[in-house]
């Protein structure tokens, strides 16, 4: 990283997406809307603050992994909070989601971009994006149907033999 | 002070309630035990996304000095995990008071952990037979040890308001050797120890030995923080409920919002 990078990575760093006086902070609601425990989720936000820093420096579009959309996804439902102080004043650049368009061709597009991301997250953070966050194409691309269900008044069973 | 310089506090506090303590209130001598200890550490920092906005002042957890040569037991990795994972991580306090809630899971399974992993076996009896079903109970040498331990508290709660305003080094010396049992002695003003400690400081009167007067400085405010954090785990949990709401101009909470089914990009 030049010194501009560090600068701003800093900045991204140091940003705080939970409010301590929230009864349910941004990381309480990540945590639970997918079903994770707080201390991975407050990895998978610091991920998140990675590849938006990687975002801001990138030349070539990026992707990210699943766990890390998730961040996002809830990011951009917060909007003030997404578009003025993430956007305009930490990260001062618009930054925009563009989902999938479908198909084999977008298919091959992604998982080409998100091979790409994995290694400039290496060229620029000295270590390899952690597994359990950013996993394989073949594993990031495979699983995911997921859809949403009211566990108030449905049970989910895990399909055994599947990982 | 025998024993409460040397027994931890969660240790200490499952004898003097045999064995049925407050989860709570374990879990935030566990907490306060680290933090006089040095192995994790509250620092304060004020934030501000913009120069217009309003400063912001947060509290956030991180590693202590003594963290890389502390030997930790079981029941206080609830507090160390995410740093375990990342030495460098910051994590609000709050946070990680959450995430020692989610991590003892309950009370039955703390107080196992408690007993299961104890420095100090011979306290405890029956564990090794039916100790998987959370039943054990105090034996004679931990009834014998819960006694002296009223003993020292009552001590030290005569003695401490008085060395705070008389000598306050001495004061902090021992407070720095119980640690996380000094939560026990219920006559400390903590407001009035850093008032003192602070008059000292800027006064110079004399030089305070060790910092450990920074860990009871505020102590009553992060004290009922945490309690407002881990509401609900002594008994029951709450529940916080999902909602959405609209303003500034054309903006509007969602009610069945479009877009991103799959994977995303960005640029």
């Amino acid at each position: 990283m030049n010194s501009t990078e560090l600068e701003l990575w800093t900045k991204i760093k140091q940003f705080e997406f939970d409010d301590p006086s929230d009864s349910l902070t941004f990381s309480a609601r990540l945590a639970r809307e997918n079903g994770w425990d707080l201390t991975f989720a407050l990895q998978v936000i610091l991920e998140y603050k990675k590849f938006m820093f990687l975002l801001c420096i990138a030349t070539e579009p990026l992707t990210p992994s699943d766990e890390v959309d998730q961040a996002w996804h809830l990011h951009l439902i917060y909007t003030k909070l997404y578009w003025n102080d993430w956007c305009t004043k930490t990260l001062e650049k618009q930054i925009h989601h563009g989902p999938t368009k479908g198909g084999e061709s977008e298919k091959l597009k992604f998982e080409n971009l998100y091979e790409n991301t994995k290694s400039f997250y290496l060229e620029k953070f000295g270590s390899k994006p952690p597994e359990n966050i950013w996993p394989d194409s073949n594993v990031r691309f495979k699983n995911n149907k997921f859809v949403r269900v009211n566990t108030d008044i449905n049970w989910v069973i895990k399909k055994p033999f599947r990982k | 002070m025998k024993h409460l310089s040397t027994i931890k506090p969660a240790e200490v506090l499952m004898l003097l309630n045999k064995g049925n303590p407050r989860p709570t209130e374990v879990l935030k001598a566990i907490f306060f035990d680290l933090l006089a200890k040095h192995v994790l550490k509250l620092v304060e920092v004020e934030t501000q996304a913009h120069i217009n906005d309003k400063v912001r002042v947060l509290s956030y957890v991180e590693v202590g000095e003594n963290f890389n040569n502390y030997q930790i037991q079981k029941h206080e990795t609830y507090f160390i995990y995410p740093f375990i994972i990342d030495n460098d991580a910051r994590i609000l306090f709050r946070n990680l008071v959450k995430i020692s809630l989610e991590r003892a899971k309950s009370k039955t399974f703390l107080i196992k952990s408690i007993v299961h992993n104890s420095l100090n076996p011979n306290f405890y009896k029956g564990y090794k037979l039916l100790g998987y079903f959370g039943v054990f109970s105090i034996s004679d040498i931990g009834i014998k040890i819960k006694n002296e331990i009223e003993q020292e508290i009552i001590e030290l709660e005569e003695k401490l308001p008085k060395l705070i305003e008389s000598n306050l080094n001495e004061a902090l010396q021992i407070l720095n050797k119980i640690g996380g049992n000094a939560l026990l002695i219920k006559t400390i003003n903590f407001e009035l120890l850093a008032q003192f400690a602070n008059y000292q400081q800027v006064n110079s009167a004399y030089e305070i030995s060790n910092s450990s007067y920074f860990i009871w400085d505020g102590f009553n405010d992060y004290s009922s923080s945490f309690d407002s954090a881990s509401a609900g785990f002594d008994g029951f949990g709450g529940g916080d409920f999902g909602g959405a709401g609209a303003e500034g101009d054309g903006c509007s909470g969602c009610s069945g919002c479009s877009g991103c089914g799959g994977c995303g990009g960005g640029d």
